[in-house]
């Protein structure tokens, strides 16, 4: 770990993981991704001596042997915000293309699984306070793939650092679970895997006081980019639960038994932290002491719906293991959920002459 | 118009009396895909009334002739 101090300003990428791990009978720790992962560590700091490759979000060095490469799929955000597979907003609209081509929507997560690998310390100044920082570093999801060099530069984004929002690696841990369920593929999970176990470990740093689940960090640091947040909220503390679960499924996929155990205690932990924003009608907006807490948010559920909108996927798909283990595990936050949706919507009933839109996101349309 | 008629999506951030949480933005704003995610939870908890009436909601207000886009 020492000599990846001293790398300084090299980009690099995790990439070449041993993708056949049932060849593997004879090595003790055949399932264990965290030596995996070590010993994809050491080797990229031997590699780092030698003259720099060009390290890329690729995702077809993902594929597995006889698994066609049907090349690479780029959409634009929108009009205004003209952005590569913008990935905050992929969360919502990719049910779309998992479910109409799912071939596209395993080739886009690919890319975002070698993303998650890059390391790309260039600079790129911040809109918001013209801070320097890092484009890309080890372990994070970015926001998208690029705007004028895709895959090779990600995070076009530049309002905040997106490597501290709190949103984009449980997105990802939920998206790629998503797709192993709805494909049946266990090639791309295999695959991804590696993606995922540093995804989540990446979020160990954002939960500061050690309880399992992960604190806001009192700035706009997940998709509502103007909206701060601070301590435990229902919309990132959410998505950090199901990730949690989608993880611990997805290692039981995978077979790597220490990993399935780990993060389901986690999830345990992170479930009993988030039940505390539960007041009898809603999940408060954030664990702040200030009035911004009680604001009642729309997609306070985000984490729910994924791991429902999964099972769903699972009844009708040839995954029927995944089901068994899932369901069998599946706990619900809280049991009073269409409480709090008519809660919400009374309240925007009320309110609907008043309201005036001032803009409105169409996360649907660039499909 | 549809508009007027108040069906236009769920507001990202309400508060609890009634009124748009103007704290910032985006908790005034309506988001298309929020506002879809939401109406399939709903309907996930067998509120498919609600639920069709939200996702018409931003349907009519984005798409249809009479909306805003």
């Amino acid at each position: 770990m020492h000599s990846l101090v001293n790398i300084g300003e090299r980009k690099f990428s995790l990439d070449g993981f041993i993708s056949d791990l049932e060849n593997n009978n004879n090595i003790s720790h055949q399932n264990d991704i965290a030596v995996d992962i070590l010993e994809r560590f050491t080797s990229v700091v031997e590699q780092i001596q030698t003259p720099p490759a060009s390290k890329s979000a690729y995702g077809v060095s993902l594929l597995q042997e006889g698994e066609e490469n049907i090349g690479q799929f780029l959409y634009l955000e929108g009009i205004e915000y003209q952005m590569w597979n913008t990935y905050d907003v992929h969360f919502y609209s990719s049910f779309s293309l998992v479910t109409l081509f799912p071939k596209l929507e395993l080739s886009v997560q690919r890319d975002f699984a070698a993303a998650v690998l890059m390391h790309d310390p260039g600079k790129m100044k911040l809109l918001h306070d013209g801070q320097l920082v890092s484009r890309k570093v080890l372990g994070a999801v970015p926001h998208d793939i690029g705007i004028s060099d895709p895959w090779s530069e990600v995070n076009g984004y530049n309002l905040y650092n997106t490597d501290r929002w709190k949103d984009l690696n449980p997105k990802f841990v939920l998206q790629v679970y998503r797709d192993v369920v709805a494909t049946g593929d266990k090639k791309f999970a295999q695959a991804v895997w590696p993606s995922v176990y540093i995804a989540i470990a990446y979020m160990d740093q954002f939960d500061k006081d050690g309880d399992g689940m992960i604190e806001n960090e009192g700035f706009p640091d997940q998709t509502y980019d103007t909206w701060s947040v601070s301590g435990v909220s229902a919309y990132s503390g959410g998505l950090w639960v199901a990730a949690l679960q989608a993880a611990s499924a997805l290692a039981h996929e995978v077979g790597d038994k220490g990993s399935e155990v780990y993060f389901w205690h986690k999830f345990q932990k992170a479930k009993a932290v988030y039940e505390k924003l539960w007041n009898g009608s809603y999940f408060n907006y954030d664990s702040s002491c200030g009035s911004s807490r009680s604001s009642i948010q729309a997609d306070q559920l985000a984490g729910q719906w994924y791991v429902i909108s999964t099972l769903n996927f699972c009844t009708c798909s040839h995954a029927s293991s995944i089901l068994v283990i899932f369901k069998t595990k599946l706990e619900l936050p809280v049991s009073c959920f269409a409480g709090m949706l008519e809660h919400v919507v009374f309240c925007q009933l009320l309110e609907k002459r008043r309201l005036e839109v001032h803009l409105r996101w169409f996360m649907i349309t660039t499909l | 118009m549809k508009v007027k008629g108040g069906k236009r999506g769920a507001v990202n951030g309400m508060l609890p009396d009634g009124n748009v949480d103007m704290s910032s933005m985006q908790s005034r704003e309506i988001w298309s895909g929020v506002t879809y995610a939401l109406a399939a939870t709903m309907i996930q908890e067998n509120m498919t009334d609600m639920a069709f009436q939200t996702a018409g909601g931003i349907y009519e207000a984005a798409w249809s002739s009479d909306g805003l886009g």
